[in-house]
């Protein structure tokens, strides 16, 4: 059978090889030949056309890297341009007017002394600010003081100590005995005589007894910990009325604190008086219209003078929220209805209450022609502290009550290669701006590209690129 | 009488080969109307499968609604199959190009020089072609490493251009040319280039052919070697893509599996009688 099998396989490659020496392709294999060609150049095609409709439908977007920022707020609000015919000053009470040089109705500038303080006067006043100051700092020190903690914390507080004096003790008495050794290794063997093992031995009992002590202390620190953990325990009540007495210390130390920011800041006037010899020059420029001080009369608080200063104001209300960092002395720019865009430059002298109970903030109007009751534009912009990492408002997505994330691209390995992801990374916000967020550091690296424009709707997940 | 019941015993044949061949081709035509199938239809029929729940599956005939989705969706938005689908083209044809090189001068010599140590070295190729993959991995992986060429399209390509397979297969071709015939030649003033060259490749065309069909076969399904030598993704080949597709897409599978079988399916009809020749000769015993 396997010889027959064998014969008939002979035979047939025989034929193959006398018969067709090219082998002569039978009509389905040339197709097939054709087809298999066509098969390439179809998937040649489809993979370009394929690549092709991906570059068109992967969202393409704009990113950014959280960097080192100012937030820069704005407010901007409306109002309206007012005449401000008077200006008052206040005069600090408790102090003694030595001179005063203008009578009403007498013009003023900036830089005509209105009056005079008595510099020895001030000088008083200054040392016993100081000692005011000196005293309300004794107060903090002994308040501090007053933090109660519970007996049996203090007892372990001083169980450490005591261990850590015992330990300290044997790396001493250690340090004596190898120091001694080293010493005495010098000396030839036939010296080292009955002193040497005495004193030896009273090293070696020096380092026990050390030893010992730490044991002891240690012990100590054990129990004490035991102790405390049962009074943790037992004496809730106490501790809850230990914990209510440090608060009442806190807020304590809270009110001297705050005294003494006052006290300071008179402090910083007094000494600014005693620079300029008591005499103090006109805020404004006008005609004193109301001078109620007395020469050689120490004040009492409620003396005034006012300057009649007919100058334009603008006033205008705005939303406190909107109001960061808005102070006097902030810059404004002004744009009248009608006029060129920002063209006044001035600065905020007043933030007040108004009549209707809204913020309102004043800003005196440089010399020009103005109309009274003109409607003008003011823009406001401050600057924050400086933040770790900020980036740009449009990368900030809302998942929640005040729960916020941004989506960054995070390179994966995929089988078409290195491909950017959109991931979710939650943030927390620590400062906003019109433009920028200052976000907590942490969630997010200074090299991360966030996402802040995309061409299509996206999500964490999907696909992008970076356009 | 005699004639009928011959007549009926060949029908019965018949009857039973046919039967046995539609078992045969059922997983293919499974194949190729399932990946005409819509999702819907698809997971309707597949329901029990694709849940890891317990119930039927039916495979109906035909679809009942046929559609060009998955192809669409493979052919169009799927730009990672054909990453795969090249990976495996730049794999499979530098293997078999390199097996021209090595293994068509190897099987002359074997064939047809005489040299000390031939029948030993002969002995070697034999044991490694009937070595089982998993017996070489190891070896072959501490190699590849050294070479410091794991984790590209080389690892797969340089030990697939020295296997020793078409060596065998190309070897039977070259060692069927008379004697005679190169006789002639060298008496005709022929050296052993032109031999080779104008005679031993003509002749032999039919075996390297089918010795390229039938390794092109083999590469084109090979999983094992990517799976142990390619660990970045974009590198992989085919066999390795459809896999990892999930149930969802189980549509795309199919397609991307009549698309894999497609080059195969249509070389083996291109070179089908190299390959019968080719096979026949490996399983000739001189």
């Amino acid at each position: 059978m396997i010889h027959r099998l064998r014969e008939l396989l002979h035979s047939e490659y025989g034929k193959v090889l006398s018969g067709n020496k090219k082998v002569k392709k039978t009509s389905l294999s040339r197709v097939a030949g054709k087809i298999l060609m066509i098969f390439f150049v179809i998937m040649l095609l489809f993979t370009i056309l394929s690549r092709a409709i991906e570059s068109i439908t992967v969202a393409r977007v704009e990113v950014d890297n959280p960097r080192r920022d100012i937030l820069t707020h704005t407010l901007m609000g409306t109002g309206q341009i007012a005449m401000a015919e008077e200006e008052a000053m206040n005069i600090l009470p408790d102090y003694h007017i030595d001179k005063v040089y203008v009578s009403a109705g007498e013009a003023v500038s900036t830089k005509t002394i209105l009056y005079q303080y008595r510099v020895e006067d001030l000088q008083n006043k200054y040392n016993s600010i100081n000692n005011e100051i000196k005293k309300i700092h004794n107060q903090i020190e002994i308040a501090v003081d007053q933090f109660a903690s519970p007996a049996s914390l203090l007892s372990l507080q001083q169980a450490k100590d005591n261990l850590s004096v015992a330990r300290a003790k044997l790396s001493e008495v250690q340090a004596d005995y190898e120091g001694f050794l080293q010493e005495n290794k010098k000396q030839p063997l036939g010296e080292k005589n009955a002193e040497f093992n005495i004193d030896l031995e009273g090293k070696l009992e020096a380092v026990k007894a050390a030893k010992e002590a730490v044991r002891i202390a240690e012990q100590a620190v054990e129990t004490s910990n035991l102790q405390y953990n049962i009074s943790k325990q037992g004496d809730t009540d106490k501790i809850k009325s230990i914990n209510k007495s440090n608060k009442i210390t806190e807020l304590t130390i809270q009110g001297y604190r705050l005294d003494l920011r006052e006290k300071e800041k008179e402090l910083k006037n007094v000494n600014t008086l005693l620079n300029t010899s008591g005499k103090v020059t006109s805020p404004f420029k006008g005609i004193i219209s109301h001078i109620s001080l007395v020469e050689g009369k120490t004040t009492m608080g409620d003396e005034l003078i006012k300057i009649g200063v007919g100058y334009y104001v603008l006033k205008g209300e705005f939303v406190s929220k909107q109001a960061v960092n808005v102070e006097i002395g902030s810059k404004v720019k002004i744009t009248i209805a009608g006029g060129p865009e920002d063209k006044i430059s001035t600065k905020v002298s007043k933030l007040r209450i108004n009549e209707k109970g809204s913020p309102e903030l004043v800003a005196v109007l440089p010399s020009g022609k103005y109309r009274m009751g003109e409607g003008a534009q003011f823009k406001i912009m401050t600057q924050s502290e400086r933040y770790d990492q900020c980036i740009p408002i449009q990368a900030l997505h809302e998942s929640g009550k005040n729960e916020y994330y941004v989506l960054v691209t995070r390179e994966h390995e995929d089988i078409l290669g290195k491909i950017l992801i959109a991931t979710r990374v939650k943030v927390d916000i620590i400062g906003k701006s019109d433009s920028m967020v200052a976000v907590k550091e942490g969630a997010l690296s200074q090299k991360d590209d966030v996402i802040t424009d995309s061409s299509k709707y996206i999500n964490d997940g999907d696909k992008v690129r970076i356009s | 009488m005699k004639k009928l019941f011959f007549g009926c015993i060949k029908r019965l044949r018949i009857g039973i080969l046919i039967i046995v061949a539609l078992l045969m081709v059922l997983p293919l035509w499974f194949i190729i109307t399932g990946s005409f199938m819509g999702t819907g239809e698809f997971q309707s029929n597949f329901q029990p499968v694709l849940d890891n729940t317990t119930g039927k599956v039916s495979w109906p005939l035909l679809p009942v609604y046929p559609t060009l989705r998955s192809y669409v969706e493979l052919l169009l938005d799927s730009p990672k199959f054909f990453v795969v689908f090249w990976n495996s083209c730049k794999q499979v044809f530098p293997s078999l190009l390199g097996q021209l090189m090595i293994a068509v001068p190897a099987a002359w010599s074997f064939a047809r020089f005489k040299f000390r140590w031939k029948k030993a070295l002969f002995t070697l190729y034999i044991i490694l072609m009937v070595m089982p993959y998993q017996v070489t991995m190891v070896s072959t992986y501490l190699v590849l490493d050294r070479l410091n060429i794991l984790d590209s399209h080389l690892s797969i390509i340089l030990p697939a251009a020295f296997s020793t397979f078409p060596v065998f297969i190309m070897f039977k071709f070259f060692k069927s040319i008379p004697e005679s015939l190169i006789e002639a030649a060298r008496i005709d003033g022929a050296g052993e280039w032109r031999i080779f060259w104008n005679i031993g490749i003509p002749i032999g065309s039919v075996g390297i052919l089918s010795a390229l069909i039938l390794d092109f076969l083999e590469l084109w399904n090979a999983m094992e070697q990517p799976l142990n030598f390619l660990k970045t993704k974009s590198l992989w080949p085919l066999t390795l893509y459809l896999p990892g597709i999930s149930t969802d897409k189980a549509g795309i599978t199919l397609v991307a599996s009549v698309i894999m079988l497609s080059p195969a399916l249509l070389l083996f009809l291109y070179g089908q009688k190299y390959l019968e020749q080719g096979i026949m000769v490996s399983g000739l015993n001189e």
